[in-house]
């Protein structure tokens, strides 16, 4: 999927969506939510780092 | 796209219209540097023109103008700390030294300032300079009212940290 396409369905612009993957912002618990559902997957899947 | 979005029929640089929370964080805080600095500069640069008016001896509309402007900043630095307070968001240092007067602490420090203030302008008043003496007996009036408002503010903004506190514990 898309940043924009990602963007869109989770009601942001696509440079919020970049600046997420870059690590310059941390989202809210509410977009974290909105584009879990977005992709189909979970909070741990997405957003939990790895060991 | 969730939601919908309100029709707007104008939106100018200060409008967060369409903006999303990332964008509208950028801007808030943006905004709030702004108008830090707008305070500071408009407090440095009225109190440097009143002191050039003394010795000038400026135009009554010239001193007006002068006070209006060092009026406007000190009501909103008031205004802002009143806000900050009902939402309990002045910084720690700050609002303990705000609220650590008592009532009475506060009220002598405004009544020093608004006597220094008054002989000051007494003082200018008998040299003739009755227009000087005006505008510094109104500013020292202006700073004491707004030591009162900055101490009435440390004491709500801890009230409404130990109000929301009580609640978690409940």
């Amino acid at each position: 999927m898309s940043q924009q396409t990602l963007a869109e369905k989770a009601g942001v612009s696509r440079q919020t969506i970049n600046a997420i993957e870059k690590g310059d912002y941390n989202p809210t618990l509410n977009l974290c939510i909105d584009i879990c559902k977005a992709l189909g997957k979970t909070l741990d899947e997405i957003f939990w780092e790895g060991d | 796209m969730k939601g919908t979005k309100k029709e707007r029929n104008y939106v100018d640089v200060f409008s967060d219209y369409g903006l999303d929370e990332r964008q509208r964080s950028a801007s808030s805080n943006i905004g709030f540097r702004c108008f830090r600095e707008l305070y500071i500069v408009t407090l440095i640069i009225t109190i440097l023109w009143y002191a050039a008016d003394c010795f000038v001896d400026a135009e009554i509309p010239v001193v007006v103008v002068v006070g209006s402007y060092f009026a406007a900043a000190i009501v909103c630095y008031c205004v802002y700390a009143v806000r900050a307070a009902k939402a309990g968001v002045i910084n720690g240092i700050t609002a303990f030294s705000f609220s650590t007067l008592n009532l009475a602490s506060a009220v002598f420090t405004a009544f020093i300032a608004l006597v220094f203030g008054l002989s000051a302008a007494g003082v200018l008043s008998i040299s003739d300079k009755t227009t000087d003496a005006v505008v510094i007996a109104v500013f020292s009036a202006m700073l004491s009212t707004e030591n009162f408002v900055l101490f009435f503010c440390g004491r709500k903004n801890k009230k409404v940290l130990d109000d929301q506190n009580k609640e978690e514990d409940e």
